[in-house]
């Protein structure tokens, strides 16, 4: 008995398959991203072969009286952080000495993710191995290894992966503080990624004083961030071309993040999986 | 076409796209890559039949969308792009070298910047498309295309069912 043979018009294959895409293109990007997710999960062996290290990032402190740049720049954000919690505990004490706080904020815990894969281009991206199975969600900030320095935020989340991301990033938006090393002053401003391989922090007035140097700050967020932390230094401050009384602010973060292996999210305590 | 083989290519061509291994050849702070599957798009849409031209056109907008951060942007985009170019088969001479540079570069541009701009609808997230990155890429692209095309070209005849009365990998009209 003979089959009938099934004729599809290329052009009802079109419509088909256009509407398959216009529905694609529809539905919401927290349903659509578990694709992506799963691509990236199950290739990830694959997409991790050829990213690359600066093998010098990794080197052991040098003995004796002098310590190498990767020391340095620990040490460097070390003390930077200490001097902002310093202040920001220091406001505290002067709050807490007027009146009672009514409840403490819960401790960030921070959660360790290896770096999957990266993405530089168009988009600045990092991929991590956690997912809300370990407390991840959205909004969430990503810290380097030792959790001092800020290098992006979580955007979206599956149970195991999440995408990340960077500062560098023209859609990242972060409040951040300007402090100059020794001074009590500090400025408010939001920072947003150029795109390229920094950051830039717009809308400041002139009347600031703001110069090449100074500290940048991701400013503490309620169970986001807990203290101030390091982002990276003003490299270039002068005014802008278009509005000339304000800065046009250029910044470059403190850290590398592709060169990260392993970085670390700060979870609030109370979405840690294992907290009682 | 042996949709198989095909389906291979564009999983290989999807996984050196999404990883880093090209990253060897990129360039500038952008990381400037060549996108092989707009060049795989572009080839198979303009040597394959009407219905396998629209077929992988899709496929591979769908491939190009898993090995980015959004879903359908380049699937309608590709799938158009693709079933547009098929239907110019007659039209563009893309034998010569120059031609096939010419519509591997106009077709980036107009591709990236269009799905970029849907993206952004579908995410809600104003992100601005460095044009210095936009121009990079797609002369990059259109710059491998001397080297990827005949490589492709050669590839073609595997990819392709033999079809009694047709030479292998050109497609003629009926007399």
């Amino acid at each position: 008995m003979a089959v009938k043979k099934n004729h599809l018009s290329p052009g009802l294959l079109f419509i088909t398959l256009l509407l398959a895409g216009f529905i694609l293109l529809w539905l919401p990007q927290r349903i659509t991203c578990h694709l992506n997710f799963l691509f990236v999960s199950v290739f990830d062996p694959v997409l991790c072969l050829g990213r690359t290290f600066e093998a010098g990032k990794f080197r052991a402190a040098a003995e004796g009286q002098t310590v190498d740049a990767a020391e340095y720049e620990r040490l460097w954000k070390a003390y930077q952080n200490l001097s902002a919690q310093y202040q920001a505990l220091h406001r505290e004490y002067e709050i807490l000495a007027r009146f009672r706080k009514e409840k403490p904020l819960p401790w960030a815990g921070l959660v360790l993710a290896p770096v999957s894969s990266s993405v530089r281009g168009l988009r600045h991206e990092l991929i991590i191995s956690r997912g809300s199975d370990h407390g991840l969600a959205p909004g969430q900030m990503v810290l380097s290894e030792k959790g001092d320095s800020v290098l992006g935020i979580v955007q979206e989340v599956s149970a195991r992966l999440s995408r990340v991301r960077l500062l560098t990033d023209s859609s990242v938006t972060l409040e951040v503080r300007i402090r100059r090393e020794g001074a009590e002053l500090e400025y408010v401003g939001r920072m947003s990624g150029d795109g390229k391989t920094g950051c830039r922090i717009p809308l400041l007035s002139r009347d600031y004083d703001i110069r090449e140097g100074d500290v940048v700050f991701a400013a503490p967020q309620p169970g986001v961030l807990e203290t101030p932390l390091v982002v990276g230094r003003c490299v270039r401050v002068r005014p802008d071309e278009e509005h000339p009384l304000l800065w046009d602010i250029a910044v470059r973060p403190v850290e590398d993040a592709y060169a990260q292996k392993v970085v670390a999210v700060a979870v609030p305590a109370l979405s840690l999986p294992n907290t009682p | 076409m042996r949709w198989f083989w095909f389906i291979l290519l564009t999983l290989l061509t999807v996984l050196l796209e999404a990883g880093n291994l090209l990253n060897l050849i990129a360039f500038g702070y952008g990381q400037v890559r060549p996108s092989l599957l707009l060049i795989l798009l572009i080839f198979a849409a303009l040597r394959a039949e009407p219905l396998e031209a629209v077929g992988l056109s899709f496929l591979l907008g769908f491939a190009a969308d898993l090995s980015g951060a959004v879903v359908g942007p380049n699937t309608v985009c590709w799938g158009l792009a693709g079933s547009l170019l098929c239907q110019m088969q007659g039209i563009l001479n893309v034998r010569s070298s120059i031609y096939q540079i010419a519509v591997v570069l106009v077709s980036s541009l107009i591709l990236m910047a269009v799905s970029h701009g849907l993206a952004v609808l579908k995410t809600e997230q104003a992100g601005v498309l460095p044009m210095r990155i936009l121009l990079g890429r797609a002369f990059y692209t259109a710059a491998v295309v001397p080297v990827l095309w005949p490589m492709l070209e050669r590839l073609w005849p595997f990819l392709k069912k033999p079809q009694p009365g047709r030479s292998a990998g050109i497609r003629l009209g009926h007399v």
